[in-house]
Parts: structure tokens; sequence; C-alpha cells
């Protein structure tokens, strides 16, 4: 398969309120996070409030500036990148967001809404953007009457649809989804996760779809990563993961999820705590404060991510157990 | 089964149009028994009016809603009615309520300690200082490490697990009968809402409470609940056990709920849609609700309502498809 996109060693610290003089206090909300992205692949990536998993994906389009890293492109760094060249590459990258309240302008029709990435990068005139609106609309379930409607006329559903349209119309080849269904009604989800995949089929596009919800994560992947506290743990395929997760981090998000059938046997692993602030991270294995597993080495040495073929895990533990 | 610990009764409740006064009405005879000692799920989507039932059983409705028939009775007590004084002494010592969203329920001034002290004050003969000991022991019973250290903190210096968790010792010191939990878990990570789940099922067995809990999420009631309440529109579509539900599921809502999990499915299978959305209260079908999204939709569905209709010991289901199968 070909490979798209390169994310190599991504970092973004943020600088937070406190610390002493001279020393600034640094959240470390990404961390060298490092991942490929496929010709037309879903990657989903995983992990609960605080893992960086949003930062890493606002980071990698450089909606935010990373502190380190590239991100290649095709060949191209979008790090090193300024002005015209910048945006002539970010057309191929877009980006949805969770709320699609607030990713709407409130004060734009939707036809203005959806057309307006596709004057932006000088994509079309602005009679083959209205035609092309209107036939996006029609693609992402809507129709094309609603060119001239306001987003508030719209339910939460049709807003994401409104939100995938405007992502789409510049025919990106990497779209990056920010928990774009977790907002929304079961019924309504389901709506919204059977068009991902519809599109996909149609347009070839990559995802990188970044939630927290496994069970929405797992139907649509292909490849899953999972990430704790800025770093990634585990990276594998999505079949891998769930018939064999390595990292004790991984089994016990998976042992978490509640099953919708009360026959379902549950072996359930259940975390001691929370999540370390990422302003006070961990000296060794960050996940160390609360794995069940913990040894004295992960709590001094902290752990690179390492390769079983194809099935990538950052634990000492799994490490010693799994290695020839 | 012995009898009831709450009966709701044909519990119909709308909301008055700030500028028309007309009655919009959302609940429509809603019905359902909280057994002693058991875990009643309450599922539902946005604006089914889950909540809305619960806020009428704890008088806590907002001004502009108007009960406009049946009753709530609580150990032979109808609630509905009684004054807010009187109801002071159920709420909170009786029947005890926690939210979503912790931190807009915990009171950011003051310290946890004191706002659990506040509760064992409010409804017991205490002392202010051993209203503060006694928190701390509230504290260790919802496996708060270090209680004595988090009953002088204040809400915003703790996780949104660890407030949860101080909602529920502040809900529990009074040894509430019933505990109602709106959506207890759903701002929570799912390692957190899983330890959330494991104290709640624990302290239920210690105390021999019932549980009302109320989500969105079929997966955590499956896991937590005795019975099932599935709620569509401001109407009760089904009640069940929830071997039952699960297995049978009978309104074409809760199989279309059902089958629309990615849980449930591999990839390769597409998810089902129900179609279209929740209308909004206002444009509520006369008869059943549901039918606008329905795919079994017949002419009887749009004429007549449909009454919950018994279709197994254990199972009621409002829908017309199951008229064959309802006995008396």
């Amino acid at each position: 398969m070909e490979k798209i996109l390169e994310v190599k060693g991504l970092k973004k610290h943020f600088r937070v309120k406190g610390g002493t003089l001279g020393k600034p206090l640094m959240a470390r909300a990404v961390d060298e996070v490092s991942f490929d992205l496929y010709k037309g692949e879903t990657l989903g990536l995983v992990g609960e409030s605080g893992s960086g998993k949003s930062t890493a994906g606002r980071a990698l389009l450089r909606l935010i500036e990373p502190t380190a890293g590239a991100v290649i492109y095709r060949g191209t760094d979008i790090t090193t990148l300024r002005g015209e060249r910048l945006r002539a590459t970010r057309k191929h990258l877009q980006m949805m967001f969770q709320d699609p309240y607030a990713a709407l302008n409130p004060r734009m029709t939707v036809g203005e809404a959806i057309t307006e990435p596709l004057l932006t990068h000088k994509m079309a005139t602005p009679r083959e953007a209205a035609e092309r609106a209107c036939q996006i609309l029609e693609d992402v379930g809507l129709s094309a009457e609603y060119y001239y409607r306001y987003p508030h006329e719209f339910s939460g559903g049709q807003k994401q649809r409104i939100s995938m349209a405007r992502s789409l119309a510049v025919s990106p080849e990497i779209l990056v989804a920010d928990e774009p269904v977790s907002a929304l009604d079961v019924s309504i989800q389901a709506q919204i996760i059977n068009l991902f995949k519809d599109l996909q089929a149609e347009h070839g596009m990559a995802y990188l779809f970044i939630a927290h919800d496994l069970s929405v994560v797992r139907y649509l992947s292909d490849r899953i990563a999972v990430m704790y506290l800025g770093e990634i743990v585990e990276l594998a395929t999505k079949e891998e993961l769930f018939a064999n997760p390595l990292h004790p981090y991984t089994q016990a998000l998976i042992s978490a999820i509640p099953i919708p059938d009360p026959t379902a046997k549950k072996d359930r692993i259940i975390l001691d705590g929370d999540i370390p602030s990422p302003t006070a991270v961990p000296v060794g294995c960050r996940f160390s404060t609360r794995c069940p597993g913990c040894k004295p080495e992960c709590t001094e040495e902290h752990p690179g991510l390492v390769d079983f073929g194809g099935h990538w895990v950052r634990c000492h533990t799994c490490s010693a157990e799994v290695a020839p | 089964m012995t009898d009831p610990i709450l009966r709701i009764q044909n519990l119909s409740v709308g909301f008055r149009d700030s500028e028309t006064k007309e009655v919009i009405n959302v609940l429509r005879d809603v019905s359902f028994d909280v057994p002693a000692d058991h875990i009643l799920g309450i599922v539902g989507e946005s604006g089914c009016g889950k909540s809305i039932t619960m806020h009428t059983v704890m008088g806590l409705l907002p001004r502009t809603a108007v009960v406009t028939g049946g009753a709530v009775t609580y150990g032979g007590t109808e609630l509905l009615g009684l004054t807010p004084s009187e109801m002071n002494h159920y709420r909170g010592k009786e029947i005890a309520m926690i939210f979503q969203e912790p931190m807009t329920s915990l009171n950011p001034v003051y310290r946890v300690g004191d706002q659990i002290a506040e509760m064992l004050q409010l409804h017991q003969d205490i002392t202010r200082q051993d209203a503060l000991a006694e928190a701390v022991r509230k504290l260790e019973l919802v496996s708060i490490a270090s209680p004595e250290k988090v009953v002088n903190q204040y809400p915003h210096e703790l996780s949104g697990g660890m407030r949860q968790r101080v909602m529920i010792a502040i809900a529990m010191a009074c040894d509430p009968k019933i505990l109602i939990a709106d959506e207890p878990t759903t701002a929570l990570d799912v390692t957190i809402q899983a330890q959330i789940l494991a104290l709640m099922k624990t302290l239920k067995e210690q105390m021999h409470s019932s549980v009302i809990l109320i989500t969105h999420d079929l997966g955590v009631v499956a896991e937590m609940a005795d019975e099932v309440v599935v709620m569509y529109a401001g109407d009760v579509v089904e009640k069940a056990t929830v071997l039952r539900l699960f297995k049978e599921p009978s309104h074409p809502y809760t199989t279309g709920l059902l089958k629309s999990l990615p849980m449930l499915h591999s990839s390769d299978e597409r998810l089902y849609n129900i179609v279209g959305t929740v209308p909004s209260p206002r444009n509520f079908p006369q008869a059943c609700r549901f039918a606008p999204r329905c795919e079994f939709v017949h002419d009887r569905c749009l004429a007549e309502r449909p009454p919950l209709m018994r279709i197994a010991p254990d199972h009621e289901v409002a829908c017309w498809l199951r008229v064959d199968e309802a006995s008396g």
C-alpha cells in the first residue's frame, strides 16, 4: 500500500501557569508520536481525555504549531512550509470536529460554508463551486435545497453532514475527524458512521479517526493506535488489537467497554486512580502509576515503542515476554 | 415480587409556551414501578423525557412545567402536590439524585467535607463536628483514597471521577431508599466509568437501596440494570427485565437502537439506520409517536395510540404489531 502521510516524533508541549522562575511548567500534551497513514485506510486514534489525541490531530495539520517533529505528506514536510505552499498542501488534508454547532459559522448559509474552501483554494469559479456544493450536499445525504439555509435550522446529525460536506468539498486525500460522532444520539450516530464508510468507498480518502469510543473506532478502522498521556502505547491492525491486546492499558480499555448484552461474560480489569497530569508525567513508563503489573524497572526506565511484526507496543513487560 | 418502593402512574407533563401560554405535552401517561432493592434502567435518546420524569419525582421541574395528570407514590405517600418543605423531608433523605456533570452539581466555593456535612445536618440531629467526622467515613465508603485529605479539598482540585464519587457520597449520606442517577458516567472516560459503575453496584448491594439509572448507553444498561424502561418522545414504549429486553426486543424503536450499535456488528455489515430524527415536542404525532420513523408503520399506528400491552409476564410493549400477543 502507498504511504501518503508519515508522522515522525510529533511533539506538542504547552507552557502552563505555575512553575518557578526560569523553569516554566510545561504540559507535555503530545510526546514523540509517530505513525504512517496509507492511501484509503482508516487509522483510529483512541485514548481518554488528556491522552493528547486531539492535540496530535491538530498539531499534524498545524492548526496549532507542533513543538517538534515532522509531518511528511507525499514527500513534503508540512511543518516547514509557509504561506502559499502551506495552503496548497493543506487542501489535501482536511479536518472535521466534534461539535458541529461550533464548527459551522452561524452567519453563513450552508452553500457559503461549502463553497468557501473551494474559493479559498481557487479550485473553482463561484458558479462551479455552487454546482459542486449542490452535488456534495446530495453525496452526504442532504438535499441541494438546503443550499440557502442557515446552520441553526438543522439538527445535530444534519449539521455533522454539512461539516462533512465542507471538509469534502476540496476532495482531500486525508480527513482528520476529531470525535465526529460522540455528540450524537445512538440512532443518528449510526447514520453518520455509515456515511463515513460510504464516502470512503466512493472517494478513497484516508481517515485519521480520533475518538474515545472503542466500539466506534473498531467498526470503522483498519488499524488502531492507542494513546495514553501523550504517547502511542500500542498500534496494530484492528483484528490483532482486539484479539491480542498486549499493553495493559489497552487490555483495561477494551475490558471496560460496557457490552450491550446482559448475558455476556465479563472479565473486567478496573484500573485504580486517574490519568496523571501532563505537567508531571511519571519518570519511567507513563502508565506505571495505574498498571496492575507494574515492576521496579517500569518506574525507572521509559519504555520505547517496539515492533513485534507490525504490532507495536510500549511496555517493558510485553517486550520481555513476547520478544524471541 | 414485593410491593414497589416507587410507583409512577399515568404521569403526564407539559411545558407552557412563553408566548402563547399553551401547554405543549411532553410526557404522556408514563407508568412504571421501581421495585425495592433493584436497579431500574431508563433508556432513551435526547428529548425522550427520561430526565423530566425523574425531575418530576424529585420536585425539581422548572416553573414552566405543568403536571397535567398522574401520580407518583413513594411508600404510600403521594409526592405530587407536596409543599416544598414537605418535599424536603423526602428529597435527599429517602430519594437522592446524582447528575451527569458533577462539577455543576457541587458548590465550587465550599470544601467537599462541608457539602457532605450539610446534607447530614439537614436530615439528622447531628453536631457539625460529628457531621464532618462522618463525612470522612462517607468518602471512605465511596472508595476515595486518603479521605482525610479530600474532605478539606475544593471540587476543582478533584478529577471528574473523584467528583462523581463525592456526589455519590453526598447522595448516599442519609442512606436513601432510592438513588436516581441521571447519566452518572456520561461525562467520564471509559476506565473511570467502569470504576463508578462498579462502585454503584457495590453500594446498592451493601445498603439494599434501589437505583434508577438513566442512560442513553445500552451497554451500561445491560451491565447494571435488572429491569429496563425504554422511552421515546415522552412515551414509555417498552418495559421488560433486562434479559428479556436484550433477548427479545419488541418495539421497533428498541430493535432499531440495538441494530444501530457498532459494537454488535462487524465492519463489513452496514449499521441499521433509524430514519429521520426525534421530532420536537410541538410536532409530536397524536397516535404512535414513533410512527414517522418506523419501518413497519401501518394505518392503525397513525390513527390510534398503542397502549402498553403485556406480551409476557415480564414484558410490556406499546406497539400495534404486538397486539395479537397481548393478554388482558
